[in-house]
């Protein structure tokens, strides 16, 4: 128990120190903006059931999870299933509890304990799974090209998640809300698959390098949502401006992503593109309008970029 | 004892090992060498159940092994970001005995532990980690390459921690310089490939050490 505390709290500053270092303007801007308009925006727009927050909520919870990197670490720590199973659920819970909360305070209390239970039985599969990356068996993903081989690698070690991920797309033909989900979780994995830099040797340099790689991934992530857009264009018509939002949104997330990614770009030494600037300017982007500015940023980003290529390589 | 009977492993088609039966008694420290890809890493991680059990039987003191008696430092540490030292010896820690124990261990490898371990350097990781999984009150303690990127002095204070506070426990450890291997260790197991490991006992050292440079010497004539 006193362990379970222990991460939790690690946790929690965690979040503090992360946070502390995007600046607390952007962050309480932010908090402002998705309490007052963005809950109620995403309610009245896509007409959201209550009960459909239980499935979204099993598939999110499921896709961290799975993703998660400290599974075999947890498991050391822990002394037994039952201890390891009730931090995950406390996790669980806390990362739930903005909904929880918010379904108790439209009056679906029954839905509230609902999620708890989601979270309980997450947890509960969590130390089922162990992560591939150990088997050495990799599957290979052809059809994403190699030269987008972020993309390529990523799905390849997520393996099996990435076919799901594929198949929640289509499931866009019970519910739009799906699709909405199934954009937002694409669009933050995003700055984790253009997280590392590669090595210097594996750039061959030509003029406007960053906006051939943009254009090279749009086409390729193009293909790959084709199918679900027009699906939920054909189903949810009225939905149609909404739906092309929402794809907007993730091309403007390819555009920044790769952009920051060369923008900090470095020969000198490894260094990882995260930033916690990037990801709030992404959840900021689903709020009404909010890709315009996340653009007006990646524009920024891309200039950067391609002036800091041009230098380190022509 | 700690006792491996028919350690067979492989990844699909790939057998990494084919029936190998090894003992490591209580109270010794046992080094681990083999070429890279031999499948040292892998038998630590079948020892620390990180892979699913392909039917290998380990067992403690006659009693099978579960992951609650084995302390394991993995070649790469997983820390959470935006931690400090100080809250990694908290977590890994059972108790506040073990916690104690931890941060003894790293005041002697020189450890600044309010400082985030995203700003700690490789040898500076690899020493938090050491001091949070040594000091564990666990019999059996599995340490894959200890010694990586570490410097000197914390080379010799990490081979000093593990001669004093292994004793009445089973240490297993792997490195790539034999040196930091015979320097502290009882026996030595050399895996050669998925069906051959040979075990050198303390006195044999010597002879094993001039053999294995003989053995590379005329590798290396034989290709020129």
């Amino acid at each position: 128990m006193q362990k379970t505390f222990a991460l939790l709290k690690l946790r929690l500053s965690q979040g503090y120190r992360m946070l502390d270092s995007v600046g607390w303007l952007l962050v309480f801007i932010f908090l402002f903006t998705i309490i007052g308009v963005g809950l109620q925006f995403l309610q009245t727009l896509v007409n959201l059931q209550a009960y459909m927050s239980l499935v979204l909520s099993f598939l999110l919870l499921i896709f961290l999870d799975y993703a998660r990197p400290d599974k075999s670490f947890l498991s050391s720590i822990f002394q037994s299933y039952l201890s390891l199973v009730s931090y995950l659920w406390a996790e669980y819970v806390l990362i739930l509890l903005p909904i929880i909360f918010y379904q108790c305070w439209k009056g679906n209390y029954f839905v509230g304990f609902g999620l708890v239970l989601v979270a309980i039985l997450v947890a509960s599969l969590s130390p089922l799974h162990r992560r591939s990356e150990f088997t050495h068996v990799k599957q290979m993903i052809k059809w994403i090209p190699i030269h987008n081989f972020e993309l390529r690698f990523f799905a390849e070690k997520l393996g099996v998640m990435t076919c799901v991920f594929i198949i929640i797309g289509f499931l866009s033909i019970i519910h739009i809300g799906v699709f909405v989900v199934w954009i937002v979780l694409f669009c933050l994995t995003l700055p984790e698959v253009f997280k590392w830099h590669e090595s210097r040797e594996m750039i061959h340099y030509k003029a406007n390098f960053v906006w051939k790689k943009v254009q090279s991934y749009m086409l390729t992530v193009g293909k790959l949502v084709l199918l679900p857009s027009l699906i939920v264009m054909i189903l949810f018509p009225e939905m149609w401006y909404f739906s092309i939002y929402l794809i907007f949104c993730l091309f403007t997330t390819i555009f920044l992503t790769i952009s920051f990614k060369y923008a900090m770009f470095t020969t000198v030494f490894n260094s990882s593109a995260a930033s916690n600037v990037v990801l709030l300017l992404l959840l900021l982007m689903f709020l009404p309008g909010g890709a315009f500015i996340t653009l007006i940023y990646a524009i920024i980003q891309y200039i950067k970029a391609e002036k800091n290529m041009k230098l380190l390589y022509a | 004892m700690l006792e491996i009977k028919n350690l067979s492993f492989s990844f699909g088609q790939k057998v990494i090992y084919d029936q190998l039966n090894m003992t490591f008694p209580i109270s010794s420290i046992t080094g681990l060498i083999g070429k890279n890809g031999v499948g040292k890493t892998t038998l630590f991680r079948v020892l620390a159940k990180i892979y699913r059990n392909q039917g290998v039987e380990v067992t403690f003191n006659g009693q099978p092994v579960t992951p609650n008696m084995i302390s394991f430092l993995p070649t790469d540490p997983y820390f959470y970001p935006y931690m400090k030292g100080s809250e990694y010896l908290d977590i890994v820690a059972k108790d506040p005995s073990e916690l104690i124990q931890s941060r003894v261990f790293a005041s002697q490898l020189d450890l600044p532990l309010d400082d985030l371990i995203d700003n700690y350097s490789t040898g500076m990781r690899k020493k938090i980690a050491f001091a949070a999984i040594f000091a564990q009150s666990r019999p059996i303690v599995i340490l894959d390459e200890p010694y990586n990127g570490v410097d000197l002095e914390s080379n010799e204070a990490i081979k000093y921690i593990i001669q004093q506070y292994g004793k009445d426990r089973v240490v297993i450890l792997s490195s790539h310089i034999l040196s930091t291997i015979t320097d502290i260790s009882d026996r030595i197991y050399h895996l050669q490939d998925a069906k051959t490991v040979s075990s050198h006992p303390k006195e044999g050292f010597e002879a094993f050490a001039k053999a294995m440079k003989t053995q590379l010497m005329d590798k290396f004539s034989d290709s020129e």
